[in-house]
């Protein structure tokens, strides 16, 4: 420090200015909050990060700095609650079920008939929907939460979209007409206002809101919101995003209207390419742990080529070479224009895929579909009247949700998947006219949150929760 | 000289043992020396008190917990620091994506008047500062408001201390050559 030229000295001035003056240090204090974490149930130490008693990451930091300064423990330890909530739903979902199983190839019976229950019930707190945040929720009937406010914000009503994150925080969108804001529940503080376009929360990637505003996708991103998309060398990495995916080639594709992007170019790839034949399109890609890339493929709608019409299997890709998995369909018309709701890979390796077509006579009827390696399971047609999810125009990752005992969430929570058939939630929420169940609710964002509860975003403006309770009906 | 600094360094050494055994007045003489290091290196990265406070307290649980993969007391301090740094930087991260965080910046209200040694305003050089990563600023403020030297540095940040010299000299070079008239 002592050969320092006249630059660094200056430095040295000015970046000990930034650290401020040496303060006395109550080391008792904090050895004293170090050995007095609170135990666990579960037995043992959490990692906790040791904080000033402010609410969290909402307050600013000159009054944080004003507060009294006290010691506790505020847990971070996020991962746990993800487990302890997965043995909750596992514990659950194995054997409450209710309404209309669909075994393989079965029917699956009409809904459940509407709840009597009253939509104006008290509120009650709800705080273990999520964790650490003071809701209050109106339950509508066995396992639904219809959400009030969030201790903070009062959520009644306005809440166009809903997406949870990877630590199981919840965020949504409210507002409009050019004052739109993306909020984390329970923390107050977290606005953000993309002026201008309409604004449609789509997803979170780790613990960041992604939402489209006209044609741009953003994220925030230190505080400011951010093109995602439009970067040329933007890619996910992990998941599926806005129909783009890293496949095992290392290059991005995106799906659709089948691209490959190399050097921050998107180049068009033909059917032939992937050693299909020129009325074949692929209508989604993912990626499974294992790295092998997915496409699933349709035939080409006689009425637009760029829709897909009959499921027609599966292309698997190592990053060199495609190999086709066919597929026989039967019972829908071939040019039917076919929409994909679910196209994922399991923890096991299954790839599922939970679709819906729009001909006259399979209208509102659901399948499900699964590749095991081997062979091909299809289940349905299942029926949910009114179940027409606009989150499912986006490529979410996370309309499907599997539980670690093999049960699993699909289409938004619009189909429980219990290990052996397909169950669907009751949705006569809120009326007590059976001509109105679902289409009175109908769905306008949905998110499965890490603990396998599904969050809705409805139409007519209001928040719920559905939890697996919900598919069970009795206890 | 040389036997004050060994008996010195075997102080520090038995201090830190005694620590890792789970001695409370051990610990609490290892926080009284390094926490306003820690805290002030952090001060300098968030340039938010809340965060260099919250850091710095998660950094001792995180030390109470781990000490013991220090061998050497020699490498305490860089250790410690380090620590800290990267809980501020975790800390600053995730407070960005939720909220803006409003900065308490004192920059302006320290005198920025011209250097007569270098002809650079100090408040340029501030602003220059404020500019930096999280990672370089803390680079400069281990250097040159905690004094740290190069095998500490190297310590702090998984380098060898050739390299840090090189990554310290290019960060100081490319700042003065922003500054310079």
């Amino acid at each position: 420090m002592t050969d320092m030229n006249a630059f660094e000295r200056q430095v040295s001035s000015e970046i000990s200015g930034f650290m401020g003056p040496v303060r006395p240090v109550d080391d008792a204090a904090i050895f004293a909050a170090i050995t007095t974490v609170p135990s666990r149930k579960w037995g043992i130490l959490p990692r906790a990060g040791l904080v000033r008693p402010f609410e969290s990451g909402t307050m600013s930091a000159a009054h944080a700095a004003a507060t009294t300064h006290e010691w506790r423990f505020q847990s971070v330890f996020s991962a746990t609650k993800y487990v302890v909530a997965g043995a909750i739903v596992a514990l659950f979902g194995g054997f409450l079920l209710m309404g209309l199983a669909s075994r393989p190839n079965e029917d699956m019976a009409p809904a459940a008939s509407a709840s009597s229950a009253p939509a104006t019930a008290e509120p009650t707190a709800t705080a273990e929907l999520l964790p650490g945040v003071d809701l209050s929720t109106n339950e509508v009937t066995p396992g639904v939460f219809r959400v009030l406010g969030d201790g903070i914000r009062d959520l009644k009503q306005g809440v166009s979209g809903v997406a949870s994150d990877v630590e199981g925080g919840v965020w949504v969108l409210t507002g409009g007409a050019g004052d739109w804001k993306v909020e984390r529940l329970g923390e107050p503080g977290v606005v953000v206002r993309p002026n201008g376009k309409r604004v449609s929360l789509i997803t979170t990637f780790d613990e960041t809101p992604m939402i489209s505003a006209g044609s741009r996708y953003l994220s925030l991103e230190d505080g400011s919101w951010v093109d995602a998309v439009a970067e040329d060398q933007w890619c996910p990495e992990n998941g599926v995003l806005l129909g783009e995916v890293l496949m095992p080639d290392g290059a991005c594709w995106r799906w659709g209207l089948e691209f490959r992007r190399e050097g921050g170019q998107w180049q068009p790839v033909s059917p032939e390419d992937l050693g299909l034949s020129g009325d074949r399109i692929v209508d989604r890609l993912v990626v499974g742990p294992d790295g092998t890339g997915w496409a699933s493929v349709r035939v080409a709608s006689s009425a637009n080529t760029a829709d897909g019409a009959a499921f027609d299997g599966l292309l698997s890709y190592d990053g060199e070479t495609w190999t086709r998995i066919p597929f026989s369909l039967s019972g829908i018309p071939e040019d039917a224009v076919g929409e994909t709701d679910d196209f994922v890979v399991a923890p096991d390796g299954a790839i599922w895929i939970v679709e819906h077509y729009l001909a006259a006579e399979v209208y509102d009827k659901y399948w499900a579909r699964r590749w095991d390696g081997a062979t091909w399971t299809s289940y349905g047609p299942i029926d949910i009247p009114g179940w027409q999810m606009a989150a499912s125009v986006e490529p979410d990752l996370r309309t499907a949700h599997f539980n670690p005992d093999g049960t699993a969430w699909f289409q938004g929570g619009g189909l429980y998947f219990d290990g052996t058939s397909f169950h669907t939630v009751e949705r006569c929420w809120g009326t007590s006219d059976p001509e109105r169940c679902g289409k009175f609710h109908s769905t306008k964002s949905a998110s499965i949150d890490p603990a396998g509860n599904a969050w809705y975003a409805t139409r007519d403006g209001h928040l719920y929760v559905i939890t697996p309770e919900a598919v069970t009906g009795t206890e | 000289m040389e036997a004050v600094t060994r008996t010195a360094a075997r102080g520090r050494g038995d201090l830190l043992a005694a620590a890792v055994a789970g001695d409370e007045v051990a610990f609490r003489h290892l926080i009284a020396a390094h926490h306003e290091d820690m805290r002030r290196v952090c001060l300098a990265v968030a340039r938010d008190s809340a965060i260099a406070d919250e850091a710095t307290q998660a950094a001792w649980l995180i030390a109470w917990k781990r000490l013991g993969n220090v061998r050497d007391a020699a490498n305490l301090r860089p250790w410690l620091v380090s620590v800290a740094v990267n809980e501020a930087k975790r800390i600053l991260r995730k407070r960005r994506r939720r909220a803006e965080v409003e900065v308490a910046t004192d920059a302006t209200d320290r005198p920025g008047g011209i250097d007569p040694a270098t002809g650079i305003a100090s408040v340029d050089l501030r602003e220059a500062l404020l500019r930096l990563d999280p990672d370089d600023r803390a680079l400069i403020a281990m250097r040159y408001g905690a004094g740290f030297n190069s095998t500490e540095l190297a310590i702090a940040t998984g380098k060898t201390p050739s390299a840090i010299r090189q990554r310290l000299k290019r960060l100081v070079d490319r700042l003065r050559e922003d500054l310079e008239p």
